[in-house]
């Protein structure tokens, strides 16, 4: 099933930004810290529906998803944006501090990018996320 | 002519940046089956065109492989080789869970006088490409992982190990250094 989402004029895409999807609000206020000095736009969503919801607005740019979140996790929320079709503007990358990813991942590993640990280096993040960027 | 199979997965575009990035022309056909949607694979070749001189081509179907060439299996099409040498797309089950499956590239080779093969399978998760390399080993190709300690997943490396079918365990700049001599 394909959500319609707000209409944008094919010539006038948004800016590519980062979204970052975590319950966890430390974690949030870090990687926003982190990108502080980075141009691009850093978005934050507390979960998956709130994550949802700024897709339905065509954000568009790499997306740092928590994998473990109350109700729904990080791999129920990639499965609907794949399946409302929002996949084709976003890099998605987990974000986990799980080592090991679970079996879940499987299903839908065609549609993450990249699988980083938690705790991370800044620099490394800053790192996979411009090469990301550069990729939309 | 010589072929190297590339696969990879979760973790992959970045060692595949990497490993390409400055690469001379290369004497040898290259073809990478990465685990991605089809949206993604014109971005991933973009950002290939910028890294080396190799011409980087998303194939259709019936395009025959050539060297000095990096080929990008399109996401969501399986992508196998015929007599070794003519690309052919298909929207057959997936395989390993994904389209384009690594081991449905690999096992669309055979032993062929004409070629020499180099196999290799980089970060990822689940088996995919195991089965793959280990017939490319068969078929009397180098074959190589990407050392599991270096992966950002390990499970597709690991899987191939367990084969006993693997030449060589190697960093991806020693996996960069292999591809500009063979």
């Amino acid at each position: 099933m394909i959500t319609e989402r707000s209409e944008q004029p094919m010539n006038e895409k948004l800016p590519k930004g980062i979204l970052v999807v975590d319950d966890d609000e430390d974690i949030l206020f870090t990687i926003k810290s982190i990108f502080k000095k980075n141009p691009v736009p850093v978005v934050t969503a507390k979960s998956g529906p709130e994550c949802l919801k700024i897709l339905e607005k065509g954000f568009r740019g790499v997306v740092l998803m928590d994998i473990m979140m109350p109700g729904m996790d990080g791999w129920d929320t990639i499965k609907e944006i794949v399946d409302r079709g929002y996949a084709d503007d976003l890099i998605i990358s987990m974000f986990t501090a799980k080592d090991i990813p679970d079996t879940k991942m499987e299903y839908l590993k065609e549609y993450v990018m990249d699988y980083i640990t938690k705790p991370f280096e800044p620099a490394d993040l800053i790192d996979a996320v411009d090469e990301y960027l550069d990729l939309i | 002519m010589k072929i190297i199979l590339i696969g990879s997965s979760t973790g992959g575009p970045r060692i595949i940046f990497e490993i390409f990035a400055d690469m001379p022309v290369l004497s040898s056909a290259v073809i990478i089956v990465q685990h991605m949607p089809a949206s993604t694979t014109p971005r991933l070749a973009r950002r290939l065109t910028q890294l080396t001189k190799n011409e980087i081509i998303i194939p259709d179907d019936q395009t025959p492989i050539r060297h000095g060439c990096v080929f990008l299996a399109l996401g969501d099409k399986h992508l196998t080789l015929e007599n070794n040498e003519l690309i052919h797309l298909n929207y057959l089950e997936k395989v390993n869970f994904v389209r384009p499956s690594i081991d449905v590239a690999m096992l669309s080779l055979y032993s062929d006088i004409r070629h020499k093969y180099l196999g290799i399978i980089l970060t990822g998760m689940g088996i995919d490409g195991a089965q793959g390399l280990s017939h490319m080993k068969e078929i009397g190709a180098t074959t190589v992982v990407q050392d599991p300690a270096t992966c950002t997943i390990r499970s597709m490396p690991d899987a191939a190990l367990k084969t006993d079918h693997v030449d060589l365990t190697l960093q991806p700049d020693k996996i960069r250094e292999l591809i500009k001599k063979f």
